[in-house]
């Protein structure tokens, strides 16, 4: 075998020096969401760091994701396919189509057994297998197929990670999240709606690094990006400590920076880096635009009662349940009296006037 | 140096003034350097900017163009760097604040000099 | 699939509210009706005066605790009004209750400021607490109570618990234990009508039936 092309070699081609190579490090650091004292030993590790073969699959899905991991701004998607990972297929991003992509696909599965990364962004339909269907393959047999020499799986997005906008009620193809179908390797949720780039970016690069699973918490996720709540790192929190709440988007509270917890906000419950890494090269996130969050990185936040709803509020709407229970009340009412007078009639029939002939 | 902190109102840049006033301390003392990583920080882009304000410009200035350009210059507390990397393979600018004798970055590599000295030699033959 | 936080969160927030809902309003009107529908007993004696305005009063006043009693037992006494109130205002007066009960009711009102709701939670916490020790601690209110009523303690208390510990983001992470309040909430709401709970309703029937009973023997109350 020929001796794999490393990091090193790609970026000594470009004619980096060794304290360029410093330098790509301390930046990878900060893409990793690493402090800078372990600069030293990223540079060790990226010194005999392999370009990962990646192979990305996309099944149900909007190609959201893919429209933002080509935002990324650190890497960019250009630096992120020429210089951290060999991105082997991805079939909106290659130009290669029909047959001559999926002969892509099977050579590097062929080339990397057990050592390229699957990236998945899409839900399974579980139902009809003809619901998703790519080069005449369905979803669920190319996940099985192409999973089995994964080294590992980064499932991207809500619909990868938890089913997501296909999964939600009422599911009408039965999607499934990644992690429904392989259990057997290690996987990776990255999940958003879609995820933050340079998120994505980031755990391929933590990847090429190390090449090692980063830490995940207990939806899958890496801790290093999902690790606080939006909440707990939201600019906005003093308000929400003090109960300063904007009402409508465009009242005096709204215009003053106010809490949106009011307006829907789910950043409590809700696990992501936006409030740090942010959107669009670093600009803002969306309660810094006035935007609840919807807390997109979430298990079915689709059917989480409206976007624009407080967390407090119940999701089910409650006239039909409350007239089913005051009927119910009235009826079961009625019936226990009319049983408990009938009991008191019969006793009162039984009853003898007892007199005082009675008594002699 | 006061007023200077005075003009620096936005909340997230006081604490990192506080940081580094500990670090330059350990500078001082043990002669130990750190670095703040301000794009892992919670700032908005106004809490840069005054941060960066406070600390001003002193008298270095350096310029690194290797995988994209760089940026170094002391501020007006000798000791406290910033440092502002333009990756070759990123669109958005990085800042750090380093509190050292000098950014290590910026020292010749062992590497590099063995190359260099290679390069002298071939051209000198 | 196994349960994380958020699918419970979701839960409680979905099924589990409307499940809740449906067997409180059930429960609290099966109550009420039957406690109207067993009637009483006509009294032939000729009134003194009115009962039902006595009846009324008697709702009102007997907010008020009677001189007498107040004295023989005033931490009692304090203690027991300081959580009922505490409990009502908290349950009313912060905003993510407002939310949740505008969905239900349809409307909205002005909320007490977080610090108010926070400090009136560690008191009303503390007058439970109170209650609970003196309930142990007397000789008399030990003999009177039973297992019934050290567990509608423990279900009053858990909500106020959680709910402390979820708004300052301790013990549990917040999903978790935001999911374990609303649960709480909702394991109320399910037993208040068919425990001794039910008073929350079926105390305003007693007063206003022993005021206008003796509001009408001319007694006035
Ligand atoms: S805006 Fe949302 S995330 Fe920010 S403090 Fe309010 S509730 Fe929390």
């Amino acid at each position: 075998m020929s001796k794999q092309y490393t990091l090193m070699d790609h970026l000594q081609g470009q004619g980096i020096t060794r304290r360029g190579f410093l330098k790509f490090c301390s930046i990878t650091a900060t893409m990793l969401a690493l402090p800078p004292s372990l600069i030293p030993q990223i540079a060790k590790a990226l010194e005999s760091a392999k370009r990962p073969s990646v192979i990305w699959l996309s099944f149900q899905e909007c190609t959201g994701c893919t429209e933002s991991i080509t935002r990324s701004h650190a890497p960019t998607i250009e630096s992120l396919i020429f210089d951290f990972i060999s991105l082997d297929y991805h079939h909106t991003l290659q130009a290669a189509s029909g047959h001559a992509a999926e002969a892509a696909r099977e050579q590097a599965m062929k080339d990397n057994e057990d050592q390229y990364i699957l990236v998945v962004d899409g839900s399974i339909p579980t139902g009809n297998p003809g619901f998703s269907t790519i080069a005449g393959i369905d979803n669920k047999q190319m996940l099985i197929d192409t999973a089995k020499h994964a080294a590992a799986i980064v499932a991207v997005g809500t619909c990868a990670t938890y089913g997501g906008l296909p999964h939600a009620d009422p599911n009408p193809t039965n999607a499934v999240a990644v992690s429904d179908i392989i259990k057997d390797k290690p996987i990776i949720n990255v999940p958003g709606c879609p995820p933050i780039p340079i998120v994505m970016t980031g755990v391929l690069a933590h990847f090429l690094t190390f090449g090692t699973i980063p830490d995940l918490d207990d939806l899958g996720r890496p801790k290093m990006f999902y690790g606080n709540s939006i909440h707990d790192r939201c600019y906005r929190r003093p308000f929400y400590e003090k109960g300063l709440f904007a009402e409508t988007f465009d009242d005096e509270g709204a215009k003053a920076g106010w809490c949106l917890f009011k307006l829907g906000c789910k950043g409590p419950t809700t696990y992501n880096a936006c409030a740090t890494a942010k959107w669009n090269e670093g600009t803002s996130f969306p309660i810094e635009a006035g935007a609840p969050c919807i807390g997109c990185s979430q298990p079915d936040f689709w059917d989480n009662g409206g976007f624009y709803n407080a967390l407090s509020q119940p999701t089910i709407s409650i006239g039909e349940t409350a007239a089913a229970a005051i009927a119910a009340g009235a009826v079961a009412s009625v019936a226990a009296s009319a049983i408990h007078k009938s009991a008191k009639a019969k006793a009162a029939k039984k009853h003898h006037t007892v007199t005082t002939d009675d008594m002699e | 140096m006061n007023s200077a902190v005075k003009v620096c109102t936005h909340q997230n840049a006081i604490p990192i003034l506080h940081e580094i006033k500990h670090a330059l301390l350990k500078l001082a003392e043990n002669n130990q350097a750190t670095t703040i990583d301000l794009s892992s920080l919670p700032m908005t882009s106004q809490d840069t900017e005054q941060l960066l304000s406070t600390l001003g410009k002193g008298e270095v200035n350096v310029t690194l163009t290797s995988a994209g350009e760089s940026t170094f210059w002391e501020t007006q507390f000798p000791g406290v760097w910033v440092t502002q990397h333009q990756p070759h393979f990123s669109s958005k600018q990085l800042t750090y604040i380093e509190i050292c004798l000098f950014p290590s970055l910026l020292m010749a590599q062992q590497a590099d000099i063995t190359d260099g000295l290679n390069r002298l030699q071939e051209i000198m033959s | 699939m196994n349960i994380d936080s958020i699918t419970l969160l979701n839960w409680a927030r979905g099924s589990g509210f409307e499940w809740a809902l449906a067997i409180f309003i059930f429960g609290t009107l099966y109550r009420v009706l039957t406690l109207l529908m067993l009637g009483r007993k006509r009294n032939l004696a000729p009134a003194k005066s009115a009962e039902t305005s006595a009846g009324v009063r008697t709702v009102f006043r007997r907010f008020a605790p009677a001189k007498g009693l107040f004295s023989k037992a005033p931490l009692l006494h304090i203690a027991g009004i300081t959580f009922h109130l505490g409990f009502f205002l908290i349950l009313f007066f912060y905003t993510p209750h407002i939310e949740a009960l505008k969905t239900v009711l349809g409307f909205s009102w002005p909320a007490l400021p977080n610090s108010v709701i926070t400090a009136t939670t560690v008191v009303t916490m503390i007058a439970m607490i109170t209650l609970l020790i003196y309930r142990i601690t007397d000789p008399v209110r030990r003999f009177i109570s039973d297992g019934h009523d050290y567990f509608i303690w423990v279900i009053s208390f858990l909500p106020l618990l959680t709910g402390y510990l979820a708004f300052n983001h301790a013990l549990l992470p917040y999903t978790l234990m935001l999911a374990l309040h609303i649960l709480s909430v909702e394991l109320l709401m399910v037993l208040l009508p068919f425990t001794r709970l039910g008073h929350f309703i079926a105390i305003f029937f007693a007063r206003f039936y022993s005021g206008s009973d003796i509001g009408r023997k001319g007694v006035s109350s």
